[in-house]
Formats: C-alpha cells, sequence, structure tokens
C-alpha cells in the first residue's frame, strides 16, 4: 500500500508520464510500498498505451486504398448515371405536359370556334336588322328549330348557349346554311365544307362568241415597187 | 429567340466552370485519400478493433466525405472532418454488432469460444484486452478520439490540436484525463496486467 498523503501524486505522475521530482522524488528513494505501487501504476500506464498502440497502428493492407479509390470512382459514376437518368425522366415529363398541354388546347379551340358562326344572344337588337345583314339569331331555341339542329352535338348546343361567344352577322337568307356550315365544321368533315354542297347544274356553259377575222388583202410587190 | 441566343453561352460558360471545379475538387480530394485514407481506417480500427469492419468504416467514412467535400468551406481542415466521420461511423458500427451480439446470444446458444492455446499470459492478456475495451467504451467521445490519435505512430499533440480545431492544452488535458480514467477502471485488474 502506497503512503495516503502521496498516492495522488503518484497516481499523477505516473498517467503524465513523468519522472517524479522533488519531494516526491525524495520519497520514494525512500518508501519501498511507494516505489512499488509507482511501479504497479507505470506497468498499468505502459500496458494500456502498448494496447491502444497495437489496436490502432495496425497494418493497412495494400488493396485498401485502391479499394477506396474504386469506390469514389463507382461513387462518381453512380451519381453521374444518376443525373443522366434523372435529365432524360426529366426530359420525357416535359414532353408528355407540353403534348398533354397542347392537346387540350387543340380540344378548347375544336369546341369553341366552329359554333362561334351560329352563336347569337336569345333576341338580336332591332337596330342591327338590315334587308341584307342580320344578326345570327341562332340561340338555344334557334339551333333546335333548324333542320340540322337535332343533329348537332351536344357540346355544339351548349357552346352555342354560351353567351361568351362573340356574334357574327351573316346574310339573312345564309342563316341556315351557316348552321349546316357549322355542323359540319364541328363534326369535322372538311372535304364536304369545301365542294359536297356545289351544285354544279345550276352553272350556265360558256357560249364564247365567233371570232371575226378579215380576209386578207393580198397585193403583188411589182405592183408596189411601180407606185 | 433573341434570347435565347443570348442566354446559350452563358450557360456553357457556366456548366464548363462547374465542370472544371468538380474536376479538381476531386482531383484534390484523391490527393486527400492517399494521405488521409490510412488515418480514417486507423480511427475506425482503434473504435472497433477489428480490421475487415474497420475497412469498411473507413470506405464508407471516405464515400461521405467525397459527396459533402464542395460543403467543406476550408479544406485545410479535411483530416479533422474525416476523422470525425469515420470516428461517427466506427461507433455506430460498433452500437449495431454489439445488439447485433446481444440478440444472437438470446437467441441462439452462444457463440463457441476457442480455448487458448497458448500460454497464460496470452489468456490474461486477452483478459486486459477485454478489460481495456469496456473501459474505452465507456470513456467519453471526446476523450476517446484524442486518446486514439495521440496513441497513432505520426501524430504529434500539436498535430492533434490542429487537427481537430482545439488548443493545445485541451488536448494534454483531455490524454491526461483519459489515461487516468482508464487506469481507474483498470487497477482492479492490475493481477492480470502482472502477468504480461
Amino acid at each position: 500500500m502506497p503512503c495516503r498523503h502521496y498516492k495522488d501524486a503518484l497516481i499523477e505522475a505516473a498517467a503524465s508520464a513523468a519522472t517524479p521530482q522533488g519531494e516526491l522524488r525524495a520519497h520514494l528513494a525512500e518508501c519501498a510500498s511507494c516505489r512499488e505501487a509507482f511501479a504497479n501504476e507505470q506497468s498499468l500506464f505502459a500496458s494500456i498505451d502498448s494496447s491502444l498502440h497495437a489496436a490502432v497502428n495496425t497494418e493497412i493492407s495494400a488493396s485498401l486504398l485502391p479499394r477506396m479509390r474504386a469506390s469514389v470512382n463507382g461513387a462518381v459514376h453512380l451519381s453521374r448515371s444518376w443525373f443522366a437518368n434523372g435529365l432524360l425522366w426529366a426530359g420525357a415529363a416535359v414532353v408528355l405536359v407540353a403534348w398533354l398541354a397542347a392537346r387540350g388546347v387543340v380540344h378548347r379551340n375544336a369546341e369553341n370556334q366552329p359554333p362561334a358562326f351560329v352563336a347569337s344572344k336569345s333576341s338580336p337588337p332591332a337596330s342591327v336588322r338590315s334587308p341584307q345583314l342580320g344578326v345570327v339569331p341562332l340561340a338555344k331555341g334557334a339551333v333546335a328549330r333548324l333542320p340540322h339542329a337535332r343533329a348537332l352535338p351536344n357540346r355544339a348546343r351548349t357552346a352555342v348557349a354560351n353567351p361568351s361567344i362573340p356574334e357574327v352577322l351573316v346574310p339573312r337568307d345564309q342563316q341556315v346554311l351557316l348552321a349546316q356550315y357549322a355542323q359540319q365544321w364541328q363534326q369535322h368533315r372538311f372535304g364536304t365544307l369545301v365542294a359536297g354542297d356545289a351544285d354544279w347544274t345550276t352553272l350556265t356553259p360558256l357560249q364564247p362568241s365567233p371570232i371575226q377575222i378579215n380576209p386578207l388583202d393580198v397585193k403583188l410587190l411589182k405592183e408596189v415597187e411601180s407606185k | 429567340m433573341q434570347e435565347l441566343v443570348l442566354n446559350q453561352p452563358v450557360s456553357a460558360a457556366r456548366s464548363e466552370l462547374a465542370r472544371e471545379a468538380q474536376a479538381d475538387a476531386r482531383r484534390e480530394f484523391e490527393e486527400r485519400l492517399a494521405e488521409c485514407g490510412s488515418l480514417a481506417f486507423r480511427v475506425a480500427r482503434g473504435i472497433l478493433r477489428n480490421t475487415a469492419d474497420a475497412e469498411d468504416v473507413a470506405q464508407e467514412a471516405l464515400l461521405r466525405a467525397y459527396k459533402s467535400f464542395d460543403r467543406l468551406r476550408d479544406h485545410n481542415k479535411f483530416r479533422g472532418w474525416l476523422v470525425r466521420i469515420s470516428f461517427r461511423l466506427a461507433l455506430d458500427r460498433l452500437r449495431s454488432t454489439k445488439r447485433r451480439e446481444q440478440r444472437d446470444t438470446l437467441w441462439a446458444e452462444p457463440a463457441h469460444v476457442p480455448a487458448p492455446v497458448t500460454a497464460e499470459d496470452v489468456a490474461a492478456s486477452n483478459q486486459f484486452q477485454a478489460h481495456l475495451d469496456r473501459a474505452l467504451e465507456e470513456l467519453p467521445e471526446k476523450l476517446r478520439l484524442v486518446l486514439l490519435l495521440s496513441a497513432m505512430d505520426g501524430y504529434t499533440i500539436e498535430e492533434i490540436a490542429s487537427m481537430l480545431g482545439v488548443p493545445l492544452g485541451t488536448v494534454k488535458s483531455r490524454i491526461f484525463i483519459a489515461r487516468k480514467k482508464l487506469a481507474e477502471k483498470l487497477r482492479c485488474h492490475a493481477d492480470t496486467i502482472k502477468m504480461r
């Protein structure tokens, strides 16, 4: 057992791996039990140090650094491929969204535009009536009375009823014709819009007047020279 | 249209600069990898006492460091940063290993421990090692890291202080306290030490 008075000093000296100085050194020279205790402490700390040293300073395998490099390189390639895949998916998503948006716009135009030719509010103002032109009175009720009105699709009817669609001026005698035209447009039958209803029998045959050619007056050269 | 023409060269230049910066960062990291790879391994080895696990942890620590390398403001602090990453990962690995071992001992038969075939001092040494490991685990992390670094070859106390970004006196006092605490815990096993 070390002397109680020097116990802490002994431990601290061993812990700091310093050589005892002054009073402690003198006491160690005199006291055998303290010398033994100090030797034990030094042995304990030496064991701790050597054990830690052995644990920490093990030989590193030669393949460790190349493996580390490879794993870092692998991470780089992986992140690049992720980036490329991400870009690819983002591009595909943008294209899809653009296509859907364009499709929606085309649909909306198809629904809104054709009925605009036949649209009007329920009663036209008296002031716009004229013998030649009139506001097309093709509101919901009017459309229903038209010969082809029953055949109009529902979305055309709703479009007609929509007050936001602008009114158009058309000749009075062409109101029904325009309604038919709108219906054809609605059904995407553009071919018939161009030539379907043309009445070729009403055309009169071409009658050109005969060509008037004056008779030629032929004179001899001798007569001209003598003159 | 005009905007596209104007923007394109700028974005190209930016991406070129970013690519160059990335390449520079990678080159710098590779230089540091050669220098600090072994340090990360040793720290992990000091905690785990198992070479294969320590290699795994060091590799993971380097990968993490690489992924966040551009976020490190002062690249001179790379060593300390890597040491801390490695230390944390090793502690996590140690904890999970312990949990797994506990589970295994609960559900399976106890693992077969090979009987020591060498001399008595080897047995005593193994016993001491086990006590030391337990005592190290009970140390506060700050003390433990400093103690491990001080046990490594090639690192002076000044280097440890600059690596961890703490004053020299703090490193010295941490080493002193850590050793004292370890000694307190191991003193009762003095008989096994005597046998060494």
